[in-house]
């Protein structure tokens, strides 16, 4: 028996990504990768701006699970980033426990509130 | 730029090795940037009263290139303009607070690589794997895979 919820309570942005947001990110993990805070770095890679660190939805996507189930009982997580956050976009992420595997593990996916596939993860917690 | 060129760090082999002290200003902003907005990663007296003995760096909040030396990418083969970390692992063993002092090493675990099917462009395929310790425990094994077009095959 598990007392973990089926489904995760979505985690959404409370506003839009922006380029400061970007940049803050940046700076705390000394990204040096200027495509996080140049657009026109950006551009010259035939993107349509500035990205944000994949640490970003990393980050979102393993809070979505820890303030769920308090973060010292996630005990690992493998997150496939599948596209990139460009500015201006809201994120969510949803998730959904799994049967048949060792451990409890959440499934989760990261969106864009465009619908565009930021990620896909999956979280394994410690079981209650 | 061929292969050849683009890297030195073979699987196994040390791409850099670090040590620093969590600093709360690497905290708050992953917390502010990234809408967490929780408090126990902002306010020491809320994360004692949520049962944490400090500010909790929040998962995903520490990565292994942030300490390394600018080097690390040519060893690695990593090019910013034309690498992209693809996917991203972390073995959470233990936590890290604010104030600890974390050592860690990274090295070359995979090197593989593909040909992509839509266009037949050689993707090479390099995953660092980075060991951080507080004290003499393992708190995090961390995986990165990046992703580089080489040439058309």
């Amino acid at each position: 028996m598990s007392d973990l919820p089926a489904t995760l309570p979505t985690f959404r942005t409370a506003g839009p990504i922006d380029g400061t947001r970007m940049r803050f990110f940046a700076r705390a993990l000394r990204d040096p990768n200027p495509l996080h805070v140049s657009d026109e770095f950006a551009r010259s890679l035939g993107m349509p701006g500035r990205v944000a660190q994949g640490s970003m939805t990393v980050a979102m996507v393993g809070y979505a699970v820890a303030r769920v189930v308090g973060q010292e009982n996630v005990l690992g997580l493998e997150v496939r980033l599948r596209g990139p956050l460009f500015e201006h976009r809201r994120v969510r992420v949803d998730g959904r426990l799994v049967d048949g595997t060792e451990r409890p593990t959440y499934r989760c996916e990261a969106r864009t509130d465009r619908d565009e596939l930021l990620a896909e993860a999956s979280v394994t917690v410690r079981q209650p | 730029v061929s292969r050849s060129e683009a890297w030195t760090a073979d699987v196994g082999d040390l791409v850099g090795s670090f040590s620093f002290t969590v600093d709360r200003a690497d905290v708050w902003p992953v917390d502010w940037a990234a809408y967490l907005d929780d408090p126990i990663y902002q306010d020491p007296v809320v994360a004692e009263a949520e049962g944490y003995p400090g500010i909790p760096v929040p998962i995903g909040g520490l990565i292994f290139f942030s300490h390394l030396d600018g080097d690390w990418q040519s060893r690695a083969g990593i090019d910013y303009r034309r690498s992209l970390a693809a996917e991203r692992s972390c073995e959470l063993l233990g936590m890290i607070y604010v104030g600890d002092e974390v050592t860690g090493r990274t090295v070359v675990a995979e090197r593989f690589e593909k040909t992509r099917s839509s266009d037949g462009v050689l993707l090479s395929f390099v995953r660092l794997e980075t060991e951080y310790r507080t004290g003499d425990k393992i708190a995090m094994r961390e995986r990165v895979l990046y992703v580089t077009p080489e040439r058309t095959a």
